[in-house]
């Protein structure tokens, strides 16, 4: 059997942590620069809609007191770690599917999985505050789909495991909802008549082969409760680090592009350090708003290889603002930069031409420097040092109700009387 | 034979501690009898996992040695006893306390006269979030 964990509200539960008081209230999270709601905790759920904009709904969550909080990406990453290792302690293979899901798997396990799971759903509350939603079945699929059932059940734990109790889980799930299946291919499923997963799992394979190749079969075949998607254990590797952001206000001008587009690459930088790696080439893309009609458009995005592969971020600053100013044009309300970094390869290995390259003191000099900036972000809160256009006010996005980095920074633990 | 200095910079895993390489000549003879140096963030910490920190508010636990500023350290994980310093949340509001439990009754006692003891009643919402498990105090 294999079980999908899934922590409840993650962001809005995190957020409780450290304020006990809320535990039973309603929270909500806002995205960057505090635009919309991305998370809301059950108790929020009936008046606020997932994605709403803020400005719309501040007097809704004022008459109801919904508590509402900026996203604290810092303390969700190490909440979701802690979560995540303590299931770890007790079961042997977890994959980590997303920063508040895991699939475990549970074929070794000789128990009662029903009581083993509400012990280890107690175990991670106690231990992290956190609360754990969880389904077990016979496949990844079915795994997910129980747990789906568990939520709308109002269950910590829902077994799919009885054929009567999969086929109800199944009749109830509209097929678009199935784990890899999708809104495009559930628009074609349905012009069989194909509704539900329970229809989807008795459609025939050939046609399904056909129409939807391996993976649709895999995924028919998984609703049978045969497992075909195995465990990802390992991390893939990293393929390149995104930084980009949606202006609250358009921006005009160049000079206040760059100091944008420099902070992206100074976190797209310091990403690149803390996972060990260094770039090959740097992507910067632009666009206006597509959703004003009456604003001229403009969309563009310019790469850069660099002579020798870098993680240094005035390096990655320096490349970043000569591909910004080979596409910027004049005249255009701009709504959104970023800058991706790619050609990621493990830092310490040299692939840039012998005789140009920096020497090896230059980039023992350049490592330091990096380093202490990290650790003086770290320390003072992140974006306090920046280089050169970067170390403006900029970064500092409207984040008006941001709550402290609890577990990660000395300076703004808990305090408790 | 070359020497590298010891990592003792903020934030590195407690365990790189200097590696000393003998490229060229003898060997130690202590090599064999070499220990992991002590770590005291191993010794406050027993399980990563459920512990978090946080700073004393107030003087409600000066009877017990605890002061403003110090720095609680907090074991999720741990089942609380009676005699415990913990944090509980009672209605909602977050305290450090001494728990007192007997076999139909439970308090929350300040060590400090200005504060008042705390009988937990039936209908108080109440629970242990942690049990403190250490505090740090740093005099420099």
């Amino acid at each position: 059997m294999f079980a999908l964990a899934d922590c409840n509200s993650f962001y809005a539960s995190c957020e409780r942590v450290f304020r006990p008081h809320l535990q039973g209230k309603p929270v909500v999270v806002l995205s960057n620069n505090d635009g919309c709601v991305i998370a809301r905790s059950a108790e929020a759920k009936p008046f606020v809609e997932m994605g709403a904009p803020y400005f719309k709904v501040k007097d809704v969550l004022d008459k109801h007191q919904i508590e509402a909080f900026s996203s604290n990406y810092t303390l969700y990453a190490d909440m979701s770690r802690r979560v995540m290792q303590t299931m770890m302690r007790y079961i042997p293979q977890v994959e980590v599917y997303s920063i508040d899901e895991a699939f475990l798997d549970l074929r070794a396990l000789d128990r009662d999985l029903h009581v083993f799971m509400e012990e280890l759903r107690e175990v991670v509350w106690q231990w992290t505050d956190i609360p754990l939603s969880i389904g077990v079945g016979p496949t990844k699929t079915l795994a997910k789909i129980a747990n789906r059932y568990a939520k709308k059940q109002g269950e910590n734990v829902w077994m799919a495991e009885k054929e009567a109790d999969i086929r109800v889980a199944l009749e109830a799930l509209d097929v678009s909802e199935v784990w890899g299946i999708g809104g495009r291919n559930a628009k074609k499923l349905r012009v069989r008549g194909i509704e539900t997963a329970w229809d989807l799992r008795n459609a025939p394979e050939p046609w399904i082969l056909k129409n939807f190749t391996i993976t649709g079969l895999r995924t028919v075949r998984e609703l049978k409760g045969e497992p075909c998607i195995p465990l990802e254990l390992a991390i893939p590797p990293k393929k390149g680090v995104i930084v980009s952001r949606s202006f609250r206000q358009p921006i005009q001008e160049l000079e206040d592009l760059k100091v944008k587009v420099a902070n992206y690459a100074s976190v797209a930088g310091e990403k690149l350090r803390k996972q060990g790696s260094q770039a090959g080439m740097i992507q910067v893309f632009l666009r206006t708003n597509s959703f004003q009609k009456r604003d001229a458009q403009y969309r563009n995005s310019h790469v850069l290889s660099f002579p020798e592969a870098t993680n240094y971020t005035p390096d990655l600053v320096h490349y970043a603002l000569q591909a910004l100013e080979a596409m910027y044009r004049t005249g255009y309300r701009y709504k959104k930069a970023g800058v991706m970094l790619s050609g990621i390869i493990p830092a310490g290995s040299h692939n840039g031409h012998l005789f140009q390259g920096k020497s090896e003191k230059t980039r023992e000099k350049q490592d330091k420097v990096s380093k202490v900036m990290d650790q003086l972000n770290q320390r003072l809160g992140r974006k306090a040092l920046m280089v050169g256009k970067a170390n403006f006010d900029a970064f500092r996005e409207q984040q008006s109700i941001l709550s402290k980095r609890y577990t990660t920074s000395w300076e703004e633990l808990w305090r408790i009387g | 034979m070359r020497y590298f200095k010891a990592n003792l910079e903020k934030g590195s895993p407690a365990s790189s501690q200097g590696e000393v390489i003998a490229s060229g000549g003898f060997p130690s003879p202590a090599q064999d009898y070499e220990e992991e140096r002590l770590d005291l963030g191993r010794r406050l910490v027993k399980n990563p996992e459920a512990t978090f920190f946080a700073y004393m508010d107030g003087d409600a636990m000066q009877g017990a040695g605890i002061f403003e500023g110090d720095m609680l350290v907090i074991d999720k994980s741990l089942r609380p006893h009676s005699q415990d310093i913990v944090v509980a949340v009672v209605d909602g509001e977050s305290l450090v306390r001494r728990l007192i439990q007997s076999p139909n009754a439970c308090w929350l006692r300040p060590e400090n006269p200005k504060y008042p003891e705390m009988a937990i009643q039936a209908h108080t919402e109440f629970r242990v979030w942690g049990v403190v498990s250490s505090v740090v105090r740093m005099l420099r």
